[in-house]
């Protein structure tokens, strides 16, 4: 085997670089943090996005943890890069359909779950924020 | 019972344990007259390792419990002799010895089966049906009720001809020559790599069937395992359906190459070469 074209399917050097050198990967403590996280049952994989807002509910400061694969890591790694200043509101809106965009590389149904990592943190952190929101009306 | 155990061992014990409060213990020295049931795998779906598990039997029977191995990992790779075990009961599935999918095999000593009443009910199990009572089979039979599996039991039983044809010792003695040849490439490969690769097997061949588990340092399993299939090398990567294993050797995930006899020192060849460009690739910073 000379070359190496079978490993570039997935594995582009967007992922394999946010895989080797995440980031905003660190735990992120203080006051008025609000976080989600996730996990991928069938393998151990990991991860948990933190987020700090402004008072217009901008994203003003973003973090991340996990352990896993390099889709589910670079994942969480560009989603706190995607995030970065933006509105709640806006983190929201954020489907499937957009983090398979922001990834760019065609994912295998097997692989789905490495994704749904990325995905499911941001939906706790919707979810936590309604909850914090609700607790404070 | 193992702390190696495959979840479908693992589970239903711990299940069966939750129902009647038993206690699951995880250490052959503890067996004692208050032991019911002592189980363990004759072989490991994780590391490949042959267990001895006469030597196991032998100290369950001294107590009066009841023996089972789960014998899936071992089907089709070594032979497997129920009187030389020494157990009341054996399991084994078919798609892991060349057979079809949803197919498998119980043994139970008849001496304990014909005291057991059936699992499940319906048509086949019984003698006799009557408006006040049926009489049920005392033989396997009555563990069999309803309409079988028929292909897959046809096609089961052609997997075992087949392997017997070619002989199981011949095919244990190609994985031994395979498994060695492959801790000799990684060896080679982890004097260049510093090491790179931790192993979860037995690497005395005789005491293993083939099949080798192993991490490489900062790359996921499921990582390898997709460049593998890029390359048309298919290993299994994930818990291997055996967590508390996992957590025992504080791993989330292994990668595991399962050689068989059809599989050839080129295959390895082209693996290792396979690995060494998955390590080169993750390692450029």
């Amino acid at each position: 085997m000379t070359n190496n074209t079978f490993i570039q399917t997935i594995y582009e050097e967007r992922i394999l670089n946010h895989n080797n050198n995440p980031h905003n990967k660190y735990i992120m403590t203080g006051d008025n943090i609000i976080s989600g996280e996730a996990d991928n049952i069938s393998c151990g994989d990991s991860g948990k996005i933190f987020i700090k807002l402004d008072k217009y509910n901008n994203i003003i400061s973003v973090s991340f943890t996990g352990e896993g694969c390099a889709i589910s890591q670079a994942g969480l790694s560009m989603m706190t890069d995607y995030i970065m200043g933006k509105n709640i509101n806006d983190i929201e809106k954020i489907t499937p359909a957009n983090v398979y965009e922001m990834l760019g590389i065609t994912i295998s149904p097997a692989r789905a779950l490495c994704v749904n990592i990325c995905y499911n943190s941001i939906r706790e952190i919707v979810k936590n924020y309604n909850k914090i929101y609700a607790n404070n009306i | 019972m193992s702390e190696i155990a495959h979840h479908s061992d693992f589970v239903v014990l711990q299940e069966l344990a939750n129902r009647v409060g038993a206690k699951l213990i995880f250490d052959i020295n503890k067996i004692s007259k208050n032991t019911k049931i002592v189980s363990h795998p004759l072989v490991s779906n994780v590391t490949g390792e042959i267990f001895d598990i006469k030597m196991i039997s032998n100290i369950a029977k001294s107590v009066g419990a009841f023996t089972i191995s789960d014998c899936t990992a071992a089907a089709g790779h070594i032979n497997i002799n129920v009187k030389d075990l020494d157990v009341n009961a054996i399991y084994f599935s078919g798609h892991k010895m060349l057979g079809p999918t949803g197919v498998g095999v119980l043994y139970i000593d008849r001496n304990i089966s014909r005291k057991m009443p059936p699992a499940n009910y319906g048509g086949g199990i019984v003698s006799s049906v009557n408006k006040n009572k049926t009489i049920y089979r005392s033989d396997q039979q009555l563990f069999e009720p309803g309409t079988q599996n028929i292909s897959g039991i046809i096609g089961l039983a052609e997997a075992i001809n087949y392997l017997n044809k070619i002989s199981i010792k011949k095919i244990k003695e190609q994985n031994e020559y395979l498994l060695a040849y492959l801790f000799i490439k990684i060896k080679e490969l982890n004097k260049n790599y510093n090491n790179i690769i931790k192993l979860y097997t037995t690497e005395n061949i005789e005491k293993n069937v083939g099949t080798v588990s192993f991490t490489i340092q900062n790359i996921h399993a499921h990582d390898i395992a997709e460049i593998l299939a890029n390359n048309h090398i298919c290993i299994r990567a994930g818990h291997h359906c055996a967590e508390p294993f996992m957590k025992k050797c504080n791993e989330i995930s292994m990668a595991r190459v399962s050689l068989y006899f059809y599989n050839t020192t080129e295959d390895i060849d082209r693996l290792i070469d396979s690995i060494i460009i998955i390590i080169n690739t993750f390692n450029k910073k």
